[in-house]
């Protein structure tokens, strides 16, 4: 699962062109006959291959089974190491393990490894990334004390554990997602040692996933294999006895040793690359990701002042020509955006946003219509991967509308804080992606304290009121088409302006079959085709 | 000997101390914010956040956070980062991989360019040395990182002679080329230093007698002449050795060497003060070995700066 990043992917130095054309490199690790089959990943240096600590790593995918995932033929969500996961209300749930499950050195799995993994994650001062997580359980702010104090418990109030097979949740409120959660690494079990031995357990990960870990050289390669006794092999296509994470710093250097038949798979490839690929690697190399799970957006916060009129919010939308820059800066590897969540969303309903088509004549005439803007749109941006881009935004809105647009490039972790703590000067440029496939993934940015909402800070009842009644329905039907009600009042407010659904590229040898692989590129499950 | 040697250790008190308190206060300065750094665009829930901050005294005045670094760096404690790890650990962790490359590339440097520099010293005006003169140009006015790129093309991927990233093949096949690439770059400033520092000492005075007391030609070169000549290129040597160990970044980038440079930019752009401050401090503490290594190897050499 692609960890919540605003900035995309840092883009090395563009100036780094390869000056040569490299010749197509034949078949990569490839294993002669009798031999164990290999296959390598881009990796970079992870904090931790605990999957709690680093929830969006390769390593913590492949290494961890969880209690449900999405089938990959399907795509739907089942049980993986659950047998079932239940609720009447959608805010109690019951969990049933499946029977007989253990971990790579033969300890059961049991509804303990679960609940001990999951208090240690939401506790706060452990700073564990996958603490957010955790939000939606009961107890939550009991271990996340909001004056700061040192918490008087160290477990979840709402987990409860029944039996070795049996586990009990209860929530804050109703959310139907919860299996989804259930699916993301963050919520992996964790062995005994990792709790009695815990520096021992960081260098030496034990876990209960299809591919076991082996070593960790640092800097240089996370080597796994291949666990024979992964019960869940029945969903499982996974190919290579031995999985090799190759550790670069820039994906340039990745790419160059892919062209010398060093590597089988890349991802997150610039599209920069994309077209160097083509010619290079050939056709055949580039995966595209079908499911487009990000976006692009420029969201205005509602505390700015004289950004607040929806109709000078539309004005601004609709004088971009997002097909034109998805067309040309973009070579085509994106396409213009038309509602506040990707196509591959349920909710998403055509044309949702209907001031998010390019037409200046009217967006001259809503720039009246709202009393015109003497002011100058500031645009604050990374200032390490979304310079172009948002150049060339900034240059249609200037020529379009005739108003001053001023851009503020900034460090990503600086822009970061100054989203979080509410301190940007105006409207803020970034990109979007869900952690699991829920249009509450998206739309909670405009709920009122929901996920992600600090950027904008927009706030409206009847919106988290529909956000609420969706996320607790557990008929999809009916939510998804709460969800789009939901995102029909946010439009008309426009605290963000929908541009682009990027495409995701990935690279692979002839080697790596990627069929499996899914949208985020889980390079554990692709196929060996040597 | 003795009484120099001890005077230079005690100047170098003062410099750590300086460069420790600027790097530490550039670091502070520095925008952004760990914390936000740490996890993402999900933020940690306030309390957490102000747990970490006081944990790792982020909250504390600038003196107050810089007295707590240099009482730990006086016991040997570099710090552990956000992610729990000790700071000295992940440097060591790399400063072997740092140090076989500017080795090898200073080692390699060192001959191509002392061969360069006195062949052209030697046949200053003649033809031999106006190609060591273009050469040398050449290699001076072609940015690194375009060298390092084709001759990661060439050799590494079209003629698969060794990996074109990663060290996954160990010293020497895996450092060679970049040392090369390191070498040559720099082998272009040694030789013009050597070069001109020798024709300045053929030309002398004390040259031209010991030519006419009758000395052979083989000792008024090696003996005399290139003594002499040696006295700017030592220094040079030896700070640059210092230097080729903070510098080789962009190349750790482009051939996917894990260093200490690359360590320095993700810690810079993530903003983690006590790496990034580690790093410098041992950088400096390196330089300051390397510059007192000079200076005695100087009193070796010239006797009269030992005065």
């Amino acid at each position: 699962m692609p960890k919540k990043k605003m900035f995309a992917l840092v883009a090395a130095s563009s100036a780094l062109m390869l000056m040569a054309s490299g010749c197509a490199s034949g078949a990569g690790n490839a294993a002669g006959a009798g031999e164990e089959s290999a296959l390598s990943f881009q990796l970079s240096e992870p904090k931790s291959l605990v999957p709690h600590e680093d929830p969006g790593s390769q390593v913590a995918m492949a290494t961890c089974a969880n209690l449900m995932e999405v089938n990959t033929e399907s795509q739907e969500l089942e049980p993986l190491a659950a047998t079932s996961v239940t609720s009447d209300d959608a805010q109690h749930w019951k969990i049933e393990l499946q029977d007989g499950w253990t971990f790579q050195d033969g300890a059961p799995v049991t509804a303990d490894s679960f609940a001990k993994a999951w208090n240690k994650t939401a506790t706060g001062s452990n700073a564990w990334q996958g603490n957010g997580s955790f939000t939606a359980f009961e107890g939550y702010k009991d271990l996340n004390p909001s004056d700061g104090s040192k918490p008087t418990t160290d477990e979840l109030s709402g987990v409860e554990v029944v039996d070795d097979q049996h586990l009990e949740v209860a929530l804050n409120a109703p959310n139907a997602d919860f299996p989804k959660l259930l699916s993301t690494s963050a919520l992996c079990p964790l062995p005994e040692q990792a709790f009695s031995d815990p520096e021992a357990y960081e260098e030496n990960p034990v876990s209960n996933g299809p591919y076991q870990f082996v070593s960790w050289n640092h800097n240089e390669e996370v080597v796994l294999e291949k666990w024979d006794g992964f019960k869940g092999a029945d969903g499982f296509s996974g190919g290579a006895d031995k999985l090799t994470g190759q550790i670069y710093t820039a994906v340039d250097a990745a790419y160059t040793d892919m062209t010398a038949g060093n590597l089988d798979m890349i991802r997150n490839v610039p599209a920069t690359m994309v077209s160097k690929a083509k010619s290079q690697l050939g056709e055949d190399s580039l995966y595209e990701v079908e499911t487009g799970s990000k976006q692009y957006t420029l969201q205005i916060p509602e505390y700015i002042k004289d950004l607040r009129d929806p109709d000078l919010r539309k004005a601004i939308s609709m004088s971009i020509d997002r097909e034109s820059i998805a067309k040309s800066l973009l070579q085509g590897y994106a396409s213009a955006s038309d509602s506040l969540v990707p196509p591959s969303l349920d909710s998403y309903e055509e044309g949702a946003c209907a001031s998010c088509t390019f037409d200046a004549d009217e967006a001259k005439k809503l720039l009246k219509k709202a009393g015109g803007f003497d002011g100058t749109l500031v645009i604050e941006h990374n200032s390490a991967s979304d310079q172009q881009l948002v150049q060339a935004i900034a240059k249609q809105i200037k020529e379009n509308l005739g108003i001053k647009v001023q851009l503020k490039p900034v460090l990503g972790t600086e822009l970061q804080s100054r989203r979080n703590n509410q301190e940007l000067d105006g409207a803020v440029f970034g990109l979007w992606g869900w952690s699991y496939k829920s249009p509450d993934q998206y739309l909670s940015q405009y709920e009122t304290g929901g996920d992600g909402n600090e950027t904008t800070g927009y706030s409206s009842k009847p919106v988290d009121k529909l956000v609420r009644s969706a996320r607790a329905s557990q008929d999809e039907a009916t939510a998804a088409k709460t969800y789009a009600e939901a995102e029909s009042l946010i439009v008309k407010d426009m605290p963000a302006i929908p541009l682009f659904i990027p495409t995701d590229f990935g690279l692979h040898t002839e080697c790596a079959d990627m069929k499996e692989v899914q949208g985020d590129l889980q390079f554990y499950r692709a196929g060996y085709g040597c | 000997m003795l009484g120099y040697t001890i005077r230079r250790i005690g100047q170098m008190i003062p410099v750590v101390i300086g460069a420790t308190f600027l790097i530490y206060a550039l670091t502070f300065l520095m925008p952004g914010d760990p914390i936000a750094a740490l996890t993402g665009a999900r933020p940690l829930p306030e309390s957490t956040v102000a747990q970490i901050r006081q944990a790792y005294h982020l909250d504390d005045p600038f003196l107050v956070q810089y007295g707590n670094y240099m009482w730990g760096l006086l016991h040997g404690n570099f710090g552990i980062d956000f992610f729990g790890r000790p700071v000295l650990g992940l440097i060591l962790e790399r400063l072997p991989t740092t140090f076989a490359l500017a080795l090898t590339a200073w080692v390699l440097k060192l001959v191509i360019g002392l061969a360069i520099g006195v062949y052209g010293g030697l046949r200053h005006g003649r033809a031999g040395d106006h190609f060591a003169l273009v050469f040398t140009v050449v290699f001076l006015g072609v940015p690194g990182f375009v060298i390092a790129l084709g001759a990661q093309t060439v050799f590494g991927v079209q003629l698969g002679w060794v990996n074109p990233a990663g060290i996954s093949a160990g010293w020497p096949m895996a450092f060679i080329l970049p040392a090369l690439v390191m070498a040559f770059e720099a082998a272009a400033g040694l030789a013009r230093l050597t070069r001109t520092s020798l024709v300045g000492v053929l030309r002398s005075e004390y040259m031209r007698t010991a030519r006419a007391k009758g000395l052979s030609p083989r000792r008024v070169i090696w003996g005399h002449a290139l003594r002499n000549a040696m006295i700017p290129v030592v220094t040079y040597l030896g700070l640059s050795l210092a230097g080729m160990l903070g510098g080789a970044v962009i190349i750790e980038a482009i051939f996917n060497i894990p260093g200490i440079g690359g360590l320095m930019v993700t810690s810079i752009n993530n903003k983690e003060g006590t790496i990034v401050v580690g790093i410098a401090t041992m950088l400096v503490l390196v330089y300051l070995f390397f510059n007192l290594l000079v200076d005695l190897l100087y009193g070796v050499i010239d006797p009269r700066v030992r005065v």
